[in-house]
């Protein structure tokens, strides 16, 4: 109770607080720089050749397909960035209580994953632009992104996984294990498709290669089966909140937590649509542009779905918290 | 039931709206507008509290039932008449 706790209370909460504003200015100007840096990337080279001349596109065509892309992409990570700094403003909020410390957890394992779009988007841009003028250096440029990719998203499904558990640790009674089963097997079923579009497929399509430059047993052992692994944690992770807000008391409080779970639930399903693209990533850039469009349109989806139900479910959250 | 203290009653129906955030929106209420400390709360404070509450929670909310259901079972805790048998009755309902 807030009551009990010593007289220095509010002076620590004020400490709290300043240190919480000191590393928001700090994130979000990471964020800023990184997204205008990836606006002008995007928007203001000229467009490659051999692109235009695959998709039949004539300069303005070009740059309206990727303009609009690109403002939707970055309007997708100002989404998850206020969804991302509003559940760990609510975390802050409740610090000390029995749910701060997962909220927090899951709160951090939200800015990993947000601040992780700009940063993958413009390493990539560098990298392959440094690969362009040195195709040499493009299976080093490809691996360094893909691992780079997989470490952001392993801390953060991490952090999220950690939280989860934290949040269900507080659940009174025994849950029915049926659902979990249920889900377990789906997943299973998920990662099995997923490996064999990793490794089956580039055997018959060795164009696939180009989206790892690994040998088969390395492919597997770093990069599928971690995937696997980590999305494993962060689907656990929005499962056990989930849990939590069906087990524990309080209509409003359930309502709220439940936006939360849903969405953190759909940034590991677009984190999974995601490398399944990669993994096709050949073969997509094989067909007409509209369904490549149709096809990112979805992922698009999808990402700014579940960061808008984060954004609601902390909004809500922390309304409780300021009536 | 007969062995809680009113702060406990309190908190304990109002588990059932606001979860593990209950105990932080009542020490809100009890501090910000009886400037007491929650442990502190007499019968007379209830019901005063009560107004408050009923103020706070709207704004959480639209359901104008559950937030007159909340004020109705934070009445009986005042009147006295909140005990284990009417506890168990409102968590069936």
């Amino acid at each position: 109770m807030a009551w009990k706790k010593t007289d220095d209370a509010p002076s620590y909460s004020r400490r709290a607080q300043n240190s919480l504003i000191d590393f928001t200015r700090i994130y979000v100007a990471i964020f800023v720089i990184l997204t205008i840096a990836y606006l002008v990337e995007t928007i203001l080279p000229k467009p490659d050749k051999a692109i235009l001349t695959h998709y039949h596109l004539s300069h303005a065509s070009y740059y309206w397909l990727i303009d609009p892309l690109a403002i939707i992409l970055v309007l997708i990570w100002l989404v998850s960035l206020y969804g991302s700094l509003r559940v760990k403003a609510y975390a802050r909020v409740i610090d000390g209580s029995k749910d701060g410390k997962g909220m927090n957890l899951i709160g951090n394992g939200l800015l990993t994953q947000t601040i992780s779009l700009p940063i993958i988007s413009n390493l990539s841009y560098i990298l392959n632009h440094a690969a362009k003028n040195h195709p040499g250096l493009q299976p080093t440029a490809t691996i360094i992104i893909n691992y780079i990719s997989l470490g952001l998203m392993a801390a953060a499904f991490i952090l999220v996984f950690a939280g989860g558990q934290k949040l269900f640790k507080l659940v009174p009674s025994r849950t029915r294990q049926l659902p979990r089963i249920v889900w377990q097997g789906v997943f299973i079923l998920a990662s099995s498709l997923y490996t064999y579009l990793v490794i089956i497929q580039p055997i018959h399509h060795p164009l696939d290669r180009r989206a790892y430059f690994l040998p088969d047993w390395l492919l597997v052992l770093t990069i599928a089966a971690p995937y696997i692994f980590f999305w494993y944690l962060g689907v656990n992770g929005a499962y056990n909140m989930y849990l939590f807000s069906r087990n524990i008391k309080g209509s409003i409080y359930k309502d709220a937590l439940s936006f939360l779970a849903s969405g953190v639930a759909l940034v590991v399903l677009a984190s999974v649509i995601t490398r399944i693209i990669t993994s096709l990533s050949s073969r997509i850039t094989s067909l007409k542009i509209t369904p490549i469009l149709l096809i990112v349109y979805g992922l698009l989806a999808v990402i700014a779905a579940g960061y808008i139900l984060i954004a609601i479910g902390a909004k809500k959250l922390r309304k409780i918290e300021e009536a | 039931m007969a062995n809680l203290s009113l702060l406990d009653q309190v908190l304990e129906i109002s588990q059932d709206y606001l979860g593990p955030a209950a105990e932080r929106f009542i020490d809100r209420q009890i501090s910000t507008h009886l400037k007491k400390r929650p442990e502190k709360i007499t019968r007379e404070d209830v019901y005063k509290l009560i107004d408050w509450i009923k103020l706070s929670f709207a704004l959480l909310t639209n359901d104008k039932a559950i937030v007159e259901q909340y004020a109705k079972r934070l009445r009986l805790v005042a009147d006295g008449k909140w005990n284990e048998a009417v506890g168990k009755k409102w968590a069936q309902k």
